[in-house]
């Protein structure tokens, strides 16, 4: 497979061409004659299709896409290009088996496929979204590690260092990256998981300096940096320069692809080609050992809709049907904590990825916007209902969907936020108020209503 | 035959709406040639056609690709009618917008959506890209003699530097001389408020609005 100095090289010495000229000449026609010419038309009546034909078409258009147009080196202003031997070389040398965690707490991520029996991996946490004091980031990140489902954790970020504001690309931003490594460890000791997987080292940080300072400080083999594209199959220095260090370091990348649906990828159509032809992207320039794909909405930035839900659908089945690289298919939820509406989103998107041959980083409730408005209840029920869902048939998932998303997604737009961490939990005892605790208690019960059978007991009685 | 294949502008404004966008300057030529005035085609097919566009993606019809198609098929229906409006006294844009994405922060595509749309309801945007620097905000806002200053962060990280912006306006002393809106995934109304913005805008719709509504109020003060 290609080396990352040989994608820096391409970088260096590709076709000269503008943002512009990347945008509106190479990827946006690409990817609307590829809809037309692979016949890709979204079907809002199957958020989770079972079409076997039409998940090959999403691939074959993906790579296509992935081939045509290249990468786009913003720092450069050149093009990455590949041929057909590089992309069937990139799947079949990309790096596997990937174990997270050490130890006792050593845990592989599967590879799955469509309707798959084997059990998913949970990454569950925050996954970046910003936690207000030092305080919150250990109660709550030790609560994510205490749930029996949790195989890696997802750290929140810091928002402050000492009471200070931490700004990218300023010290306060390292500072705060060692922290967040450094605590997310100690809360995981503190649940008696040391060792755990951290599936995203250093959500603090935007720059290089940031990741790099995290993960040199307190990072280890078994954790993961989440590194993504920066815009439609674009890339940058700062980027490249995180993947050269964990690289250096023989270290392992999470993959972060996620089109936006009405962005420059367009509907659902342009972004399940795009998220498809993602997984190229994710091996030959991310180097990633595990894709991260998602999708969101430009407009409510939500990752639980319909649409999100077809299209991220077709491209799990379609990269785990012709990969063996797994995929943490995840995104964050539009309500808040302890709302029914958060742990129903949770539920669709866990069972969507589960079916689709994911396994599930459960996300972040709120969108991910509003600082402390966490709780490790949704990731408890995306893992509850993920676990349920192995084995069922992509049609009955789809029903069971369809069925959840009857009941909340008139309020994607407009969700309700729920309430801070520190005021639906308990800090110190890290077990939900009994407000929280009836919610819960409603949204199994929900789901048993739509069908569904719970392998496990409920973890809160 | 249909309005559509006998009448110029109905046919720039089907070019428009059904993302034919290719079509477009051989059309504005085509009226030409049948007798229409460089400022009907101006006005009832480039700016009603690239408005509608604006307005199919505030409800969700189009997306971020048609508008940019949009914008540049009417830069190529201008390039036709430019030569023939040398001379002619030119539609006022709305308002003059100074926009980008706050320093540290180099996500473009919100950016990108404002400052189409901005563009298609009529306002002149100058679009100083993403991670610039909040002096460079201040500059370029008095250097063209800007109304507003739409600044983008998608990172709570990043925020911070909108308020920088801010900062930097008051001590060069012009800071009641812009509009300042701020956005982002990050970014609330409540963020908005503390740092003493004039606005925030949830969705690049709007963004339009809040500029059309400063607009308004300022052309009737």
């Amino acid at each position: 497979m290609l080396t990352n100095l040989e994608i820096y090289r391409r970088a260096a010495s590709g076709q000269i061409c503008t943002q512009k000229e990347f945008d509106l000449k190479r990827y946006i026609p690409a990817v609307r004659s590829l809809i037309k010419k692979y016949g890709i038309d979204y079907d809002p009546t199957t958020p989770v299709p079972s079409d076997d034909d039409l998940v090959e078409r999403i691939w074959q258009a993906g790579r296509e896409l992935f081939l045509q147009v290249g990468v786009y080196c913003v720092d450069t202003e050149r093009l990455i290009t590949f041929d057909e031997v590089e992309l069937d070389q990139a799947l079949a040398h990309a790096p596997r088996p990937v174990i997270l965690g050490t130890g006792q707490q050593a845990k592989a991520i599967p590879v799955r496929r469509p309707e798959s029996s084997i059990m998913p991996f949970f990454s569950l946490g925050a996954c970046g979204a910003g936690v207000t004091s030092d305080e919150v980031f250990m109660s709550l990140t030790q609560a994510y590690c205490e749930l029996p489902y949790t195989d890696a954790i997802a750290s929140p970020a810091m928002t402050e260092v000492d009471g200070m504001t931490i700004v990218a690309g300023s010290p306060l931003e390292v500072e705060g990256c060692v922290r967040t490594v450094t605590m997310t460890r100690e809360a995981a000791r503190r649940a008696n998981r040391a060792g755990l997987g951290i599936a995203n080292t250093v959500p603090t940080g935007v720059k290089s300096q940031g990741h790099i300072a995290g993960n040199a400080a307190a990072a280890d083999q078994g954790d993961m940096m989440e590194i993504g594209n920066i815009a439609e199959l674009k890339i940058d220095f700062d980027n490249l320069s995180k993947i050269a260090y964990m690289q250096g370091r023989g270290r392992t990348i999470l993959g972060e692809t996620g089109p936006v649906i009405g962005g420059y990828a367009g509907g659902p159509e342009g972004c399940a080609i795009t998220l498809a032809g993602y997984h190229f992207f994710a091996l030959l320039v991310l180097r990633a050992s595990v894709q991260h794909p998602y999708t969101s909405h430009y407009q409510t930035q939500s990752c639980t809709s319909r649409q999100a839900f077809w299209l991220t659908s077709l491209a799990l089945q379609a990269i785990t049907r012709h990969s063996d690289v797994p995929c943490l298919e995840s995104g964050t939820l539009a309500a808040g904590p302890a709302t029914e509406m958060g742990l129903l989103e949770a539920a669709a998107m866990s069972a969507t990825s589960v079916v689709s041959g994911g396994s599930v980083e459960s996300g972040p409730t709120s969108r991910g916007t509003h600082p402390d408005y966490l709780s490790p209840m949704a990731n408890l029920f995306a893992a509850e209902v993920g676990r349920s869902v192995v084995g069922m048939s992509r049609e009955d998932v789809s029903a069971m969907v369809s069925k959840l998303l009857d009941k909340y997604e008139s309020r994607l737009a407009d969700p309700p936020p729920g309430r801070r961490y520190q005021d639906c939990y308990d800090m110190a005892s890290r077990q939900p108020k009994a407000e929280a605790l009836a919610v819960y208690r409603r949204a199994r019960a929900t789901l048993i209503e739509t069908g569904l059978q719970f392998k496990d007991p409920p973890f809160y009685s | 035959m249909t309005d559509v294949e006998t009448n110029p502008i109905a046919a720039l404004m089907t070019a428009f709406t059904e993302a034919d966008f290719d079509r477009v300057p051989g059309l504005v030529q085509e009226g030409l040639d049948k007798g229409l005035s460089a400022r009907v085609l101006l006005d009832d097919g480039l700016v009603a056609g690239i408005r509608e566009v604006g307005e199919m993606f505030r409800r969700g019809e189009v997306y971020l690709p048609e508008m940019m198609l949009a914008a540049e098929a009417w830069q190529a229906g201008m390039d036709v009618l430019e030569p023939l409006l040398e001379g002619q006294p030119q539609a006022e844009a709305k308002g003059r917008v100074v926009i980008g994405t706050v320093k540290g922060d180099i996500h473009s595509l919100g950016k990108n959506m404002v400052a189409t749309l901005l563009q298609t309801a009529g306002f002149e945007v100058i679009d100083l890209g993403v991670d610039v620097p909040a002096s460079k905000f201040v500059s370029a806002a008095i250097d063209a003699r800007a109304d507003i200053i739409a600044l983008c962060a998608l990172m709570t990280t990043t925020m911070p530097q909108q308020k920088e912006v801010i900062e930097h306006l008051a001590a060069a002393d012009r800071r009641e001389d812009f509009f300042v809106m701020v956005g982002g995934a990050s970014a609330t109304r409540e963020w908005a408020t503390q740092i003493t913005a004039d606005a925030y805008g949830e969705t690049a719709a709007d963004a339009v609005t809040l500029a059309e509504g400063y607009r308004n109020r300022a052309q009737r003060s």
